[in-house]
């Protein structure tokens, strides 16, 4: 438009209704740049810069210490188990939501929803009150020496229910878009259930629970309210990274504080690293199935 | 393989989408389902493909209840409205899912699938397009490939619901004729869904009229078009013009005209069906001919339509007539003429339902 146009001639005053005049666009962009610096890349760079106030060496000091190393194992080993788990869940919650037609449909998209809406604080006390000292099955727990509370079952039992709706979240929309066609086209030509799923579902959602594992897993390793309440801060045992910044921060060990930080929102930069690299890797294939127009409506 | 289907409902809620449908295909046939929108046409190719279980009534294959089998075992061949080709995976292995499937005891060799698959992409004629992602097909090829991939598993029947319904004029006519050649040539069974009366008329052996869940007449294409058993397959069909008319002894009256169709009805009030091409104006009174003034002058492609208002009783007559017959002495507007109809169906007045208005639009399915 714009080459046509200075082509032509002098350009006219407004180059297309869509197009905002240059002191406003500029102003738009300014202003959106300036949020995201002043509330992304600022906190991150203060994060970087008060980790390293006392050098090189005493960052490394920090997250080699001891009770850092299993704060960071630990926070590695609930996500690696809350991930999968959720990854099963909200796959099997999606293709029930969007293939099937059944009573009480709505009700599980509610309950999917659940933990956004519950303050993670409570997520965390629910699991006290059942299975703690004096919850419902703690006495029975303890007599057969099963630690929930104050254990890694606990706080793997409040990440999978904090994180719980980011799968299935991100996949019911797409999945329900994409309606059941493509499956009823497996199966007349012959494909098993498992065949279906894995060879014509899947390879369908695949972007998608991508983005949603990606997003699990951040919230996953960065879960501090319902972890705190279930974890009972036993250094070394029952860590986590998040709870251990707060430990170290309240100690006035600000340095090892903000270099345990650091450690957390590199492992965020890694997921988002990863997922733009997978994004340029099947960039075609992806734009390919995006511009596949959606089947439905003529 | 012949196809049998005997007394099949389906109900969806309250909602009766088949009521008691019975329909034999030959093997070799190539049969239509025709109607309007919410006919169950849809819904019944879904029962006879299983992809819908009858609520009662059985599908038989060659005398087999196929009821019984499981979708994946009936080998039927089935073309999507619109398409549901694998969007994710190539034109090739688009073809080639049905045969990867299979049990590795069935299952072919890699040379023999890339054989077969590269003989069908040709058969389709989208040989060179195998390394293409359905999204980067035209609406016919998209079709095609659908078609290749429903006979890569050598099905015994072919199903196919509305399969010209998204594509362009020009295209579908071409379509048509290709799939009606191999039909021939493969020898296959099949059954198709449209809301085309002309698609169904060209491309069949035998026509299914459907109407809310039923089938009102099943024949020839010539047979339903000219001996219309119901008043809804005579407006199905094609432009009609119902005119009121008399029933005594087997004959109806229409002002000074009588109709000799009308025997074996009882007397009583009736309704005269013509269709606007069976048709004659002149200016001229002519023996049984009947006043009425032109309205309105269409000149359509190969056809010239009149509107003519009667001057005995209300109502609008739809004439159509040969482009060269107007021709040489065009009719204008205001024009005084007279009109008299060739041939007529004649029903009782009150006969059968009154027909659903057909529209332009289907919807995917019927849920």
């Amino acid at each position: 438009m714009t080459k046509t146009s200075s082509v032509m001639g002098p350009p006219p005053p407004a180059l297309t209704t869509t197009t905002e005049p240059p002191a406003v666009r500029r102003a738009l962009i300014l202003g959106a740049v300036a949020f995201v610096a002043l509330f992304l890349v600022m906190p991150l760079a203060v994060v970087l810069a008060e980790a390293f106030r006392r050098g090189v060496g005493a960052y490394f000091d920090a997250i080699t210490e001891p009770y850092t190393l299993a704060a960071v194992g630990l926070t590695l080993t609930a996500a690696a188990i809350a991930v999968p788990l959720n990854v099963i869940f909200g796959l099997t919650a999606a293709w029930a939501i969007a293939k099937f037609e059944f009573a009480g449909k709505s009700l599980l998209i509610t309950l999917i929803d659940l933990p956004f809406s519950v303050s993670p604080v409570i997520a965390g006390l629910i699991y006290v009150l059942m299975f703690g000292a004096q919850g419902w099955v703690g006495p029975w727990l303890i007599e057969h020496d099963f630690r929930i509370i104050f254990a890694l079952p606990g706080i793997v039992l409040a990440t999978v229910f904090v994180t719980f709706p980011f799968v299935a979240r991100e996949l019911i929309p797409l999945m329900q878009d994409q309606g059941t066609d493509e499956e009823e086209a497996a199966t007349l030509l012959g494909a098993s259930g498992w065949q279906t799923f894995f060879r014509v579902t899947l390879p369908n959602v695949k972007w998608a629970l991508l983005y949603g594992v990606l997003l699990c897993n951040a919230r996953a390793m960065g879960e501090f309210g319902a972890v705190a309440v279930v974890s009972g801060h036993i250094r070394g045992v029952t860590n986590t990274m998040p709870l251990h910044i707060e430990i170290l921060y309240n100690e006035y060990k600000f340095a090892a504080s903000f270099a345990v930080a650091s450690l957390l929102a590199l492992l965020a930069l890694v997921t988002l690293v990863a997922k733009i690299l997978l994004e340029w890797r099947y960039g075609d294939e992806l734009a390919g199935v995006h511009r596949m127009p959606r089947g439905g409506k003529a | 393989m012949s196809i049998e289907v005997r007394g099949v409902e389906k109900v969806f809620g309250g909602f009766r989408a088949i009521d008691g449908v019975s329909l034999n295909v030959q093997e070799g046939e190539l049969v239509a389902l025709l109607g309007p929108s919410g006919s169950g046409k849809t819904t019944l190719l879904r029962v006879i493909a299983g992809l819908e279980f009858p609520t009662a009534g059985s599908v038989l294959f060659d005398g087999e209840d196929a009821v019984t089998r499981h979708v994946r075992e009936r080998k039927v061949g089935f073309v999507f409205q619109h398409y549901a080709l694998f969007k994710h995976m190539t034109v090739f292995n688009n073809v080639a899912f049905g045969l990867r499937v299979k049990s590795r005891a069935t299952r072919p060799s890699n040379e023999e699938i890339t054989s077969k698959v590269n003989a069908l992409l040709n058969l389709v004629q989208v040989e060179q397009f195998g390394n293409r992602y359905p999204s980067q097909l035209s609406g016919g090829q998209r079709q095609r490939v659908a078609l290749a991939r429903a006979l890569a598993i050598e099905p015994r029947v072919l199903l196919l619901d509305e399969p010209f319904g998204a594509l362009d004029a020009k295209v579908r006519k071409e379509l048509r004729r290709w799939l009606r050649g191999l039909h021939d040539r493969m020898g296959l069974t099949s059954v198709f869904v449209t809301h085309d009366q002309e698609e169904a008329m060209e491309l069949s052996d035998r026509v299914a009229v459907m109407n809310r869940g039923r089938i009102e007449q099943v024949g020839s294409p010539t047979e339903v078009y000219d001996t219309p058993a119901t008043p809804f397959v005579y407006e199905f069909l094609g432009n009609a013009n119902r005119l009121p008319c008399r029933i005594e002894r087997g004959r109806a009256y229409l002002g000074p005209i009588v109709f000799t169709e009308a025997v074996g009805l009882a007397d009583g009030l009736g309704i005269a069906f013509v269709r606007p091409h069976d048709i004659e104006v002149t200016v001229e009174h002519q023996n049984l001919s009947i006043p009425a003034t032109v309205r309105q002058v269409l000149v359509a492609g190969a056809v010239a339509k009149l509107e003519l208002s009667l001057d005995t009783e209300p109502g609008m007559l739809e004439v159509e007539l040969p482009r060269g017959a107007h021709w040489g002495a065009p009719f204008t507007a205001g024009q005084k003429v007279h009109w008299r109809a060739r041939t007529a169906r004649v029903f009782p007045a009150n006969a059968g339902s009154p027909p659903a208005a057909p529209s332009e639009v289907e919807p995917a399915t019927l849920k």
